[in-house]
């Protein structure tokens, strides 16, 4: 072979590694990515400027803004309120927790990260459940399907929306108008699943009186944990309001012309200002491993699109599937849903964003349908395995902390059909859009 | 009819984990108000046959009496309660639960008006200058203190000996509230200050049939401590917390743990309670006595 064919190839072999690196958890994901930028730059293959130019750093400011304002959120004390009040609504009704919990997951995906919601709603569940003598393990993962289905309905729930949205220009108002739906009617379906095959957990347990003591036991417990806290009533309501703003600047972008990026960052420096916090103890809850290792994808990712590599796999794999809409739209949202399920689904949707570009080109698919298609199976996916998801993952690692060890295959047994019946439902979604649209 | 469905091991012992978190944090009386609380919401939410009341409310006692370790001032109130509550099995349903609820009120009155008067007898053993010593979470030492400093304007020190946060945290918060003066030492610190102190409160869980006490842990290390030194021991608890049974009978719990620090495995047992030999305590104050030598 050719040396120059060899460094044709280089880029491919260096990003093939890097994905079945990031797939095995053998290192660090961040680490991978930079190394593989590292191989690079160190070849020649590419330069630093150019390196630099493939990050998308709308999508960086988005992500980093809005972990700076979960952080101070979470400081505030707003989610100790909302799962308290969440925890005495239920009743300790095994239904209302299951509904009432993945309801309020799902509302809050939708608005910050995955991670940080199941962060803050799966201990309290499971304290729910094993003060009622219940499994705890489906109400988890629960959660965690709920919080992945949730996050796919906004430009900012999830991690492949604020890149699909980035590097596309879609706004918050059109992944809200085109995605809400599919994702509540999904919702309400999972929900309908979990209820119609485990409906002999969710008997009300009001002809129990001993279950009922310790559920009002445990309640009165969470209460109390929660007076103990100390909230900053100002504090609360300054972060609340600048929520509120950061949420009312992403409907009015076509308005304001502010895109989601400079949104995030702008409120997150305000609330630092106006709420005096610790600058430091914020920036050490920001993920900066995440951050890098977008970046590091976006140049691997920029290399293979420069060299070309990303244009041959779509006219060789995607395209040959026909001009069909039909069957490019299902295509996509399929690929991407069962991909999703074992490779993390931030280094898949990044490379398919090019690849779906080119699709558009060679077959325009009106309404950005295709987009929707591959924001639906990226983030749904996300729920068929338990390495799925980031959410799945810490969902099922504080589970084992609270001494309920969720396995891979039990937690397949539980998200297998949820992610099946949401693909479907999205299918059919999507197939309406299109049909309405042609 | 539904069938009666009895509490598994499983979610007993998960009640007396729950029971056990209680009591660390805010210590067993208000440990014994809420469950007495929540004794009262559970009766009022359950849907039964007039047929199965009686073995719900009896099996719900038992668990309640059983927990580990007991709850001393519960288990006499629960029994009081099935006593009061018998007469009245053999009416209706609604009769059955209105009467519980009733006697379960009274019980909670009963308890509050027993703590009220072991406060009130307590805070004559607080005097001006003193430096006592506070170990662990106990309502009746707190509410003594606080209302020693507030309502008769005594001017003393506190030394708290702090254990770990959570339970010393909310102890500092109060008192500080409340104005005290307070100096906070680790617990293993105490013997450096022995001569500063004049006094060492603490309350209990039990005093048990056999002239002991089933304290907070830590507490028989600074009680001996304390003994050694000639610093007079103050016990405050009220007489419901005077045990029929013997310190084996108080179900303390033992936990096992696989423990991993650095390159060492090892398993560790932690007792839920200390033991103390009640000689060693110079006055026992309850709501009735006048902090006689026990």
């Amino acid at each position: 072979m050719e040396i120059g064919t060899l460094i044709h190839f280089l880029p491919v072999a260096v990003f093939a590694v890097v994905y079945l690196v990031i797939s095995f958890e053998l290192l660090n994901k961040a680490v991978t990515a930079l190394l593989g930028v590292m191989v690079l730059l160190i070849l020649g293959i590419i330069t630093e400027h150019e390196a630099v130019s493939f990050i998308d750093f709308e999508t960086i400011m988005l992500l980093m803004g809005m972990m700076c304002i979960v952080a101070i959120l979470k400081k505030s004390g707003f989610f100790a309120i909302l799962t308290v009040r969440v925890a005495k609504l239920t009743k300790g009704n095994p239904l209302k927790i299951m509904i009432l919990f993945s309801a309020v997951t799902a509302f809050i995906s939708a608005f910050l990260d995955n991670v940080t919601t199941v962060l803050i709603m799966v201990p309290i569940v499971i304290e729910l459940a094993k003060g009622m003598g219940l499994n705890p393990r489906i109400y988890v993962i629960a959660q965690a399907v709920v919080s992945n289905i949730g996050g796919t309905a906004t430009l900012i729930g999830d991690p492949p929306n604020i890149i699909i949205g980035s590097k596309v220009g879609l706004t918050f108002n059109e992944f809200a108008l085109y995605l809400t739906f599919p994702v509540v009617v999904s919702f309400a379906a999972v929900m309908g699943w979990f209820w119609l095959t485990n409906r002999e957990m969710f008997k009300p347990i009001d002809t129990n009186l001993a279950k009922l003591f310790s559920v009002r036991f445990l309640i009165e417990k969470i209460e109390f944990d929660f007076l103990s806290m100390k909230i900053d009533r100002t504090f609360l309501t300054k972060s609340l309001v600048c929520l509120l703003i950061a949420i009312s600047l992403f409907i009015t972008q076509r308005v304001t012309g502010i895109t989601p990026g400079v949104v995030a960052i702008t409120v997150a420096m305000i609330l630092l200002a106006i709420t005096k916090t610790d600058v430091e103890h914020i920036m050490l809850e920001v993920e900066w491993t995440t951050l890098l290792f977008f970046s590091g994808l976006f140049i691997l990712v920029g290399t293979l699109e420069e060299k070309g590599f990303i244009e041959w796999m779509a006219r060789n794999i995607f395209l040959k599937a026909g001009d069909n809409p039909y069957v490019l739209v299902l295509l996509v949202l399929w690929v991407s849903g069962i991909a999703s399920g074992f490779i993390d689904n931030i280094p898949f949707t990044i490379t398919m964003i090019p690849i779906v570009k080119i699709m558009l080109e060679a077959n325009p698919i009106p309404h950005n349908i295709l987009w929707w298609a591959l924001s639906l199976g990226a983030c749904f996916g996300g729920n068929l395995t338990l390495i799925g998801a980031s959410a799945n993952i810490v969902s099922a690692a504080m589970a084992k902390r609270n001494g309920c060890e969720i396995t891979f295959f039990e937690f397949c047994k539980y998200s297998t059909m949820p992610t099946v019946i949401s693909l479907v439902i999205s299918s059919l979604v999507l197939t309406l859009y299109l049909w309405m649209a042609l | 009819m539904n069938q009666i469905q009895h509490m598994k091991k499983e979610d007993r012992d998960n009640l007396y984990k729950l029971f056990r978190n209680y009591e660390d944090i805010l210590g067993p009386d208000p440990t014994a108000v809420v469950a007495l609380e929540s004794f009262i919401q559970a009766v009022e939410e359950l849907k039964c046959s007039e047929s199965e009341i009686t073995s719900l409310l009896m099996e719900l006692s038992e668990v309640i009496k059983d927990t580990r370790p007991r709850i001393i001032p519960l288990i006499h109130l629960t029994e009081q309660f099935e006593a009061e509550i018998s007469p009245h099995f053999g009416k209706s349903l609604e009769e059955i639960k209105t009467q519980a609820v009733r006697i379960l009120r009274e019980k909670i009155a009963v308890f509050e008006s027993y703590r009220a008067k072991l406060i009130e007898n307590g805070m004559k053993y607080v005097e001006d200058k003193d430096v006592i010593v506070v170990h662990s979470i106990s309502y009746a030492v707190e509410r003594i203190l606080i209302q020693a400093h507030q309502t008769l304007g005594k001017k003393f020190r506190v030394l708290l000996l702090k254990q770990d946060f959570t339970k010393t945290g909310r102890l500092i918060k109060s008192l500080s509230n409340a104005g005290i003066e307070l100096f906070i030492i680790p617990e293993f610190n105490l013997s450096q200050y022995l001569e500063n102190i004049s006094k060492l409160f603490i309350g209990a869980m039990s005093v048990t049939s056999d002239r002991k006490v089933v304290a907070a842990v830590g507490t028989a290390g600074i009680v001996s401590l304390c003994h050694l030194n000639k610093v007079p021991v103050y016990l405050f608890v009220n007489s419901l917390k005077f045990s029929h049974q013997p310190y084996a009978k108080q179900g303390i719990h033992r936990k096992n743990e696989d423990r991993q620090d650095k390159d060492l495995s090892y398993s560790l047992t932690t007792c839920s309670h200390d033991v103390v030999d009640l000689d060693l305590v110079t006055h026992v104050i309850t709501e009735q006595s006048n902090g006689q030598s026990p």
